[in-house]
């Protein structure tokens, strides 16, 4: 039993750094080079991997909505730039996503783990929120559950943000990054 | 200290480089000044320093300047620390001090109370910060920052 549970452990960790790796080359085969950055634990691998990327700027953050701003500058002088964060940093940067992003209509993807979501056992509340305030603000965006695709969405995102010169959001779920709901978790 | 002498004062060193104001009278005094498309006016509170960090990694070989206010830094006090962190040496972040929220109807900041910016920026790890008390003071930091002295916070004290 004990050799089992170790056997899952081992295989969930294999899972996560897959999807951190292709979700990291799904950006820079979207062309992004600038990543800012706030940590959620479901993130964790992929912000090591982009921490040790030698092609990309990785500009960790402290607060969210600076983050729009760095993006904001960076895609002004020709960088091609996401953030990644969780939802509860997507409303943090409300303020800067509508009068920097939409104002000046700069694109801008952000890549969004989606706390809350169904069959998690915490932030139900911002879970609930997330996509309602990504629609109010017309904010297009895709729910990312299989990794088989992610980097085909991660290129079209970056495309329709180009196209659109707006933010679009990908939300990056449990099941993607490779790390189990917690469902029957305590 | 007038705000518009100092900028009259920059004006005449910043050459090509990239100027992104604050919201508020600064921008139409440097636009002013200095017109062209290498001016950008931001729009949202606080976003000065983070576009201009932004602007100074993407394009690391030319200069970078934000212009902000007591008030705009005060919301985004944060980005002190990520502009250390990052450490760009092409960025020369001004602060005009005025105590006040110029463009909202000129109620009191917070460093009209004590608040000091150039301790906060010294304490949240840049390296190269000063008080500029006089136009001639801020003249000559502004030369030597553009001249190549990296990272560098400049709060000018408005009277």
């Amino acid at each position: 039993m004990l050799s089992g549970f170790i056997n899952q452990k081992r295989k969930d960790r294999l899972k996560v750094d897959a999807a951190a790796r292709t979700i990291l080359s799904g950006l820079k085969e979207a062309g992004i080079n600038l990543i800012a950055s706030l940590p959620d634990i479901n993130l964790a691998e992929l912000l090591r991997l982009i921490e040790q990327d030698r092609d990309v700027i990785h500009v960790p953050l402290c607060r969210e909505e600076e983050g729009i701003g760095i993006c904001a500058g960076a895609y002004l002088v020709g960088k091609k730039c996401t953030v990644v964060m969780q939802n509860g940093g997507f409303f943090n940067s409300n303020n800067a996503i509508v009068s920097t992003l939409l104002q000046y209509q700069i694109p801008l993807l952000l890549m969004i783990y989606y706390a809350g979501d169904i069959g998690d056992r915490t932030f139900s509340t911002s879970g609930g929120m997330t996509e309602p305030v990504l629609n109010a603000m017309g904010i297009r965006f895709y729910t990312l559950r299989e990794l088989a695709q992610a980097k085909e969405v991660i290129q079209r995102a970056q495309v329709l943000a180009e196209d659109s010169k707006r933010p679009v959001a990908l939300l990056l779920t449990k099941e993607v990054l490779g790390r189990r709901p917690a469902a029957g978790a305590i | 200290m007038r705000r518009f002498d100092c900028l009259k004062a920059l004006s005449g060193e910043a050459k090509d480089a990239l100027v992104v104001s604050s919201a508020g009278a600064t921008t139409l005094e440097w636009n002013a000044l200095r017109p062209g498309d290498g001016n950008f006016r931001v729009r949202t509170l606080g976003l000065c320093s983070s576009i201009a960090l932004g602007m100074a990694l993407g394009l690391p070989q030319r200069k970078v300047i934000a212009l902000d206010g007591d008030g705009s830094l005060l919301m985004n006090l944060c980005s002190l620390p990520t502009i250390a962190r990052m450490n760009p040496t092409n960025l020369i972040h001004i602060v005009f001090d005025n105590q006040v929220y110029e463009a909202s109807g000129c109620g009191e900041t917070a460093t009209a109370h004590g608040a000091d910016l150039v301790a906060m920026a010294r304490a949240a790890g840049i390296q190269h910060t000063l008080w500029a008390h006089s136009v001639e003071s801020f003249a000559e930091a502004v030369s030597r920052a553009l001249a190549g002295v990296p990272e560098i916070a400049l709060t000018a004290r408005l009277s």
